[in-house]
C-alpha cells in the first residue's frame, strides 16, 4: 500500500473552456513539479484526449485514469472515471451519440483542438462539447458503473452545474463512493459520499492547486472505490496546495 | 419595440449596453438551462433567467437573443457583466419575478401589435 497523491479533474486543450496551453506536456510537467503522483485529465463529453496525455504520464511515471466529465440534460456536471483505453472509448462514444449535433462557435464558447504527442494539432471537434447530452443524471451514473467505470459528481455545491445547485439534493440509491466539492466539507444531502478535491483546472497555473491523498494499493477504479470505504486500512484526505491567486491564470 | 424601449417602459436596471439596444424584440424565452435556451430561445427573443454564469453571454451571441434580464433582483458579477460589454451584449436586472417579468413583456409586445 502507498499513498498517491492524485489531481483526477483536469481540463486539455480539448475542452472549449480550458487554455490552448494545457497540452500533455503542459499538464504532466504541471503535475510532475507539484508533485502529484495520480491524475486524470476529465474533458467535457469526449475522452479524445486520454490516450496521449496517458503515455506523457507513463514517460513522466504519474498513474493515470482514464477521465471524462459528463454534463447531464439537468447541466449537472458528473466525472467518469475508467482504468483502460477501450473502456473508456467505448463509453465515450456511446455518449457522443447523445450530445446535441450544434456546431461549436469557437469565438463564443473557445477552441475545441486535441494535439498528438508533439503537441501539434490533428482534430478539431466540430459539434460543441460544452452542452447538455440528452441522458438524466441517474442513467449517467449507471451507464458508468455498468461500463466498470466510478462516477463522481463534480463541484457539487457549485453554482451552476453542481449536483445539489442543479437538483437540491442526491437522488436516492446511487453508486456515488466519492464526491468533489468546492467547499471545505461536502453538503448534508452528499453524506452517502466522501468528500475528494481536485483541482478542475483549466490553465497550467491551476493543475494540482487542491488534491487529495489516497493510500491505497493500486491507482484504479476497484481502489479508489475501497479507499472511499476505508476497506484494509485504505484512507483518503484532502489538501489545499496553492492559494487562488497562486493558482490564478497568468495574465499576458 | 426596440429592446431599449422595452428595457425604459419595465424600468429595467442596465448592467450592460449591448450592440442590439435599438433592435426590434421578436419575443421572449424564460429558463434557466443553458443548453435548453441554446436549442429552443430564437433569434430577437429577450431572455428571462435568474442563470448568471458568463455562459449566458456565449448563448447570447450564438442564439442572436435580443439581450438578458435577470430575475428575482439576481445581477450579472463584475466578470460577466465585463464579458457581456465586450461581446455586445444587453445585460439587464429587475426585482420582478421570472413569472412576472414573462407577463409584462408578453403585455408590452401584444399592446404593439394590436
Amino acid at each position: 500500500m502507498r499513498t498517491y497523491v492524485a489531481d483526477l479533474h483536469i481540463h486539455t486543450c480539448l475542452s472549449p473552456c480550458a487554455d490552448l496551453s494545457m497540452s500533455p506536456r503542459a499538464i504532466v510537467r504541471a503535475a510532475a513539479e507539484r508533485g502529484i503522483d495520480l491524475i486524470a485529465v476529465t474533458d467535457h463529453n469526449t475522452a479524445r484526449m486520454t490516450d496521449v496525455v496517458a503515455r506523457e504520464a507513463a514517460r513522466q511515471g504519474i498513474a493515470f485514469l482514464y477521465g471524462l466529465e459528463l454534463q447531464t440534460q439537468e447541466e449537472v456536471h458528473l466525472l467518469a472515471y475508467f482504468d483502460a483505453s477501450p473502456p473508456a472509448h467505448a463509453f465515450a462514444d456511446k455518449i457522443y451519440a447523445q450530445l446535441p449535433d450544434r456546431p461549436n462557435v469557437p469565438e463564443a464558447f473557445g477552441d475545441q483542438v486535441a494535439v498528438d504527442d508533439a503537441e501539434k494539432i490533428v482534430y478539431v471537434e466540430p459539434r460543441l462539447l460544452l452542452n447538455s447530452l440528452r441522458l438524466d443524471f441517474e442513467t449517467a451514473v449507471a451507464w458508468i458503473t455498468d461500463a466498470g467505470g466510478l462516477a463522481v459528481p463534480a463541484h457539487v455545491d457549485r453554482e451552476p452545474y453542481g449536483l445539489i445547485t442543479q437538483l437540491g439534493f442526491v437522488p436516492p440509491g446511487l453508486d456515488l463512493p466519492l464526491a468533489e466539492a468546492d467547499g471545505d466539507e461536502l453538503p448534508a444531502a452528499c453524506h452517502d459520499s466522501r468528500l475528494v478535491w481536485s483541482s478542475d483546472s483549466h490553465w497550467p497555473e491551476a493543475v494540482g492547486r487542491r488534491v487529495t491523498h489516497f493510500t491505497m494499493n493500486a491507482p484504479s477504479v476497484a481502489e479508489l472505490r475501497l479507499a472511499a470505504s476505508g476497506a484494509g486500512g485504505r484512507t483518503l484526505s484532502v489538501e489545499r496546495r496553492l492559494s487562488p491567486e497562486a493558482a490564478s491564470r497568468r495574465r499576458t | 419595440m426596440t429592446l431599449r424601449e422595452l428595457a425604459k417602459l419595465l424600468r429595467w436596471d442596465v448592467q450592460s449596453e449591448g450592440s442590439g439596444l435599438d433592435e426590434a424584440v421578436r419575443g421572449g424565452y424564460c429558463g434557466d438551462l443553458l443548453s435548453h435556451a441554446l436549442a429552443s430561445a430564437k433569434a430577437g427573443d429577450v431572455w428571462i433567467t435568474i442563470q448568471h454564469h458568463a455562459n449566458v453571454v456565449a448563448v447570447v451571441q450564438v442564439a442572436n437573443l435580443a439581450g438578458i434580464v435577470l430575475a428575482c433582483g439576481v445581477r450579472a458579477a463584475d466578470g460577466v457583466v465585463e464579458r457581456a460589454r465586450e461581446a455586445g451584449v444587453s445585460v439587464f436586472s429587475s426585482p420582478d419575478s421570472a413569472f412576472d417579468l414573462a407577463g409584462k413583456v408578453h403585455r408590452a409586445l401584444s399592446a404593439e401589435t394590436r
